[in-house]
């Protein structure tokens, strides 16, 4: 007789364990899909490895399907809210580079984050240094960017008239 | 050492708010600073060192310095469609490349058109040539004919990319000569060469400057130029050979839409005095390089008839209907 | 011992003195991701051709040095390769690092770096021409092979589930498929926007799927970014040294893959050290412990990308090919200042070759005080600056870098969303290295793949071509054992534990 097997632990919720596995082979199926259009030797490679991913995740989902799975309790951790803020606050920062130029969108995003990094209650004193020491890391890689490395960095289409 | 990096830095300050805000300066003072160079690939390759060498001229001449910098991507795709965002006041130059700025635009949408750049100045080109190996059978360009006709796609030529010059090159030597050849794209000039010595392709479509970097490895059966290299007085031309090939990857530069007239006229006629030099001319000969003049004035009725060419090319490849 | 000499004309007091500023500009460099070893050379070049011709290229091989060393930093301290070279040091650096022995793993990678950079010196130095050749035997097909070989890393770097493993891994090579196709031209996958066109960057997909999940965390917890201990132990060179003696064959064998890999044009550091790492965890007897910190992870990586500098150089000074993409400028420079490659450069122009490859040796001693001196001052401030400023400086990294590799701030939008995607699936169980190992060896299998195949097709043999040759074979046999030599050894160990009876084996 087979030994029971003991049931997976989830990384995350079992639920994702299903969910993930699905989108996997929904991607690859999009990407079988898309390659209609493509000559023989350019869908080849994507085609194939489509089928791997395919196959990859349908035996993942039979393997939680034979042997059960259960939600992994206890990883929730930190707070969802400032994770979103930064990505937020990134993507912002890429976006406004080319309007506001390398040094005005850097400093602006580099006080956002420092706001979004911070846990413990502000003192004048720590803004202050914290800022001073921001503005001079902000300008130190201007300076190493721009000038001595001659990376062309945005200077902004608002001022540029 | 930190005094002098906080000087740079405030003057680099400076000048980027000086630069943004005063008027365009007259023509006739062009260059009053820096002019920076785009390269629209990576370091390392043809378009580099050519600029490279441009560079000190551009100084001795102007007494500004020509600041090289890179804008790697999507066979140059990623830098000529951002040229329209840059500063037109002359002071932003970029590398322009044919058969690329044609090809690349033609039959999809890379972000760019072909009119989008204003090309000032063509200064060189790398003709075309065919390369074998120092052991090859081959030893002219009949006998690789010859080897085609009798088992059509044998012969294989290795090449950069598809869609590429060297693409165009093949599919025109075809034609002409009424040829089939097993055409391998490789990622670059370098793989191509590599593909070559390793025996894996019988011959590559490449350029004179390869031969020059490798002439102890490899030999030339033909040369799409006008009249033979200097460097290579043995290998005939492909008109020669009665074939009327003439081409190859042309290089020069551009500018973004609305750069002034007389700023265009001055940067071609400092590009035009740099290919005058002797110095110049004899460090681009050496690389395998062939100099041309292709002036501000001239660019035109160059660009319309490139165009023609690469036209019939891609009706061919199937770019285009 | 004309070589001896020449080498010597390396230590003039001007070459010392830009060998020592080229390597400590080269780690800084190195260090910030996305300003990689080619764009530090490239930056030197036009500054370089005012010199003497030894001292420019004395000085362009120092910064070389100097930032393939200096990826590992940022590696072990933020999680993020500063160059391609450094992916694998993250595997076991940065655990070391949270862990608290941060220090430690700088000092270590220090001594890896040293070693390895000097076995490719050496190999330069003595086995060039013959190496060299090795650069020709390897076509399209050897390359596909070895991208396949490079694949089958998967098992070993996908903790938990393998299937999960391939999963990703599928995910990163379906990436590296965006773009218009070198091979055929066909634009894939860009659904219809400009911005794709131009594929996804390695690097910068490198910055999004490492240290964009880090920030991430980093911003939801007010905890340290990396544990410190209380007393400070400085640069524990003794212990460091302890395991470096003790990993000697692993420094080694990782320098000789690290030098090979190298002479191979189409591979690469970021290869030769996920190579050297497997084999590492392969030939361990506690292979368990590799990714959780075990220092012999970090000796192994660091010792083989060291090495690709100077085996990097073979197929470039003897060939005119250059082997990794740093060389390709170097070989550039060299054309620009009027030298051409091949034998000529062991003959006739032998002193400037051999001051030359002095000089790299220079440069690789001058990393154990630099690097040792500097990794000390990078950890120290990693460790003190308050998470405020910690987290947007590195954030300024990922989004400078990320934008000076094509200047390109879609670039940044693409890390951006790549980071975010990356977190998902690492809370999901999907680790970021198979995905950015089928990103890295996409192209190279594709590639090869196609170029086969029309070569195969032209020839009327496309079963033999790619079946034929011996280093195909040698490759293919390699791969097999390495997807079933976890399964023999499992298998090995368990008939050990029955023989030996003691052990704590259950019998089932």
């Amino acid at each position: 007789m087979m030994k029971a097997r003991p049931r997976m632990q989830a990384t995350c919720s079992a639920r994702s364990e299903f969910l993930l596995p699905l989108l996997f082979i929904a991607v690859s199926g999009l990407c079988i899909w898309q390659a209609r259009d493509m000559s023989q030797l350019g869908a080849i490679f994507p085609v194939t490895i489509a089928v791997v991913i395919l196959i990859a995740g349908v035996l993942r989902l039979g393997q939680l399907v034979m042997h059960g799975v259960h939600s992994n309790v206890g990883r929730e951790r930190g707070s969802t809210p400032r994770r979103v803020l930064l990505v937020l606050a990134m993507t912002a920062w890429a976006l406004i580079m080319p309007w506001a130029g390398f040094l005005l969108a850097g400093l602006a995003s580099f006080v956002t984050l420092m706001l979004i990094a911070q846990h413990e209650p502000w003192t004048p004193r720590r803004l202050l240094g914290h800022l001073i020491a921001g503005a001079v890391l902000v300008a130190g890689f201007y300076g190493l960017f721009a000038l001595l490395l001659n990376v062309p960095l945005p200077v902004g289409k608002w001022w540029m008239g | 050492m930190r005094v002098t990096h906080s000087i740079a830095l405030a003057t680099g300050f400076g000048m980027a708010i000086v630069g943004s805000f005063t008027p365009l300066a007259a023509a006739d003072d062009f260059p009053s600073k820096d002019v920076q160079y785009v390269i629209p690939f990576g370091p390392g390759g043809e378009s580099d060192i050519s600029a490279r060498l441009q560079q000190k001229y551009f100084e001795e001449i102007t007494g500004e310095q020509l600041v090289v910098q890179y804008m790697p991507g999507g066979g140059g795709a990623v830098g000529w469609s951002q040229l329209s965002d840059m500063s037109n006041d002359g002071y932003r130059i970029m590398g322009s490349n044919l058969p690329h700025i044609i090809l690349k635009p033609m039959g999809k949408d890379v972000g760019f058109q072909t009119e989008d750049l204003n090309n000032f100045f063509y200064f060189h080109y790398s003709p075309d040539a065919i390369l074998v190996r120092n052991d090859s059978p081959y030893e002219t360009l009949d006998d690789l004919i010859q080897a085609a006709e009798q088992t059509p796609g044998a012969v294989t030529f290795s090449g950069s990319g598809t869609y590429s010059a060297n693409d165009v090159a093949n599919t025109r030597f075809q034609q002409l000569a009424d040829i089939t050849t097993t055409y391998i794209p490789f990622k670059g000039t370098g793989a191509a060469v590599t593909a070559l010595l390793g025996g894996q392709v019988q011959a590559e479509w490449g350029y004179t400057t390869v031969a020059a970097n490798h002439q102890d490895k490899v030999r030339m059966l033909a040369v799409a130029a006008e009249e033979r290299h200097p460097m290579f007085p043995d290998v005939p031309t492909f008109n020669e050979l009665g074939y009327d090939m003439v081409g190859g990857a042309y290089r020069g530069m551009a500018v973004p839409e609305g750069t002034p007239e007389e700023v265009q006229q001055e940067l071609s006629e400092i590009f035009q005095q740099i290919n005058e030099n002797p110095e110049f001319q004899q460090e681009m000969q050496d690389l395998g390089f062939v100099l041309m003049d292709v002036p501000l004035e001239e660019m035109d009725a160059f660009m319309a008839e490139r165009q023609e060419v690469y036209e019939a090319t891609a009706r061919e490849l199937g770019l285009i209907d | 011992m004309e070589i001896l000499s020449y080498t010597l004309g390396a230590l003039s007091p001007v070459n010392l003195g830009l060998a020592l500023l080229g390597v400590a500009s080269g780690i800084i460099i190195g260090a910030l991701p996305g300003l990689s070893a080619t764009m530090a050379v490239a930056v030197l070049v036009p500054v370089t051709f005012g010199m003497a011709p030894e001292s420019a290229l004395i000085m362009l091989g120092a910064i070389y040095t100097g930032a393939i060393y200096g990826g590992s930093y940022s590696a072990i301290l933020v999680n993020t390769p500063g160059t391609p070279s450094a992916i694998a040091t993250t595997f076991d650096g940065f655990p070391m690092a949270k862990r608290g022995d941060g220090d430690l793993a700088v000092t270590l990678s220090t001594l890896a770096s040293v070693a390895g950079g000097v076995v490719g010196v050496l190999a330069l130095l003595t086995l060039a021409p013959l190496l060299a050749q090795v650069a020709l035997s390897f076509g399209p097909v050897e390359y596909f092979w070895l991208a396949i070989f490079g694949l089958t890393l998967i098992s070993a770097l996908s903790e938990g589930s393998t299937l999960k493993g391939f999963m990703g891994a599928g995910f990163g090579l379906l990436l590296s498929t965006i773009g218009v196709a070198v091979v055929g031209g066909d634009t894939r996958y860009t659904f219809g926007s400009q911005v794709l066109l131009g594929g996804i960057e390695t690097v910068s997909a490198l910055i999004g799927l490492y240290c964009i999940p880090v920030l991430i965390d980093l911003v939801a917890t007010p905890e340290a970014h990396l544990k410190v201990d209380e007393e400070q132990r400085g640069i524990r060179l003794r212990e460091g040294l302890g395991h470096a003696w003790l990993g000697k064959l692993n420094l080694l064998r990782s320098a000789t893959i690290g030098t090979v890999v190298a002479i191979l044009p189409g591979a690469g550091g970021s290869i030769a050290s996920l190579v050297s790492y497997s084999e590492a965890r392969r030939a361990s007897r506690d292979a368990s412990s590799f990714g959780k910190g075990n220092p012999q992870g970090v000796l192994a990586t660091e010792s083989a990308n060291n090495a690709t500098v100077g085996g990097g150089f073979i197929p470039t000074l003897v060939l005119g090919i250059p082997g990794t993409p740093p060389d390709a400028v170097i070989l550039g420079a060299l054309l620009v200042q009027g030298f051409r490659t091949g034998p000529e450069l062991f003959t006739t122009n032998a002193s400037i070759t051999y001051t030359f490859i002095g000089g790299l040796f220079l440069a690789t001693c001058l990393l154990l005080p630099l690097g040792l001196l500097i990794g000390r001052y990078a950890f120290k401030s990693i460790i003190t600056i308050p998470k405020a400023l910690l987290v947007p400086t590195i954030a300024f990294m990922t989004v400078i870098g990320t934008y000076a590799i094509r200047n390109s701030v879609s670039d940044v939008v693409i890390m951006l969303t790549l980071g975010v995607v990356g977190w998902l699936l690492n809370r999901y169980g999907f680790r970021p290295s198979p995905i950015v190992l089928g990103l890295i060896l996409g192209p190279i299998a594709e590639q090869g793949f196609v170029q086969g195949f029309l070569m195969g097709r032209a020839s009327g043999a496309v079963v033999s071509t790619f079946f034929g040759g011996p280093i195909s074979l040698t490759i293919i046999a390699l791969s097999v054992l390495s997807v079933f030599y976890p399964m023999i050894k499992v298998r090995r160990a368990r008939r050990r534990g029955h023989d030996g009876g003691g052990s704590h084996q259950e019998v089932s």
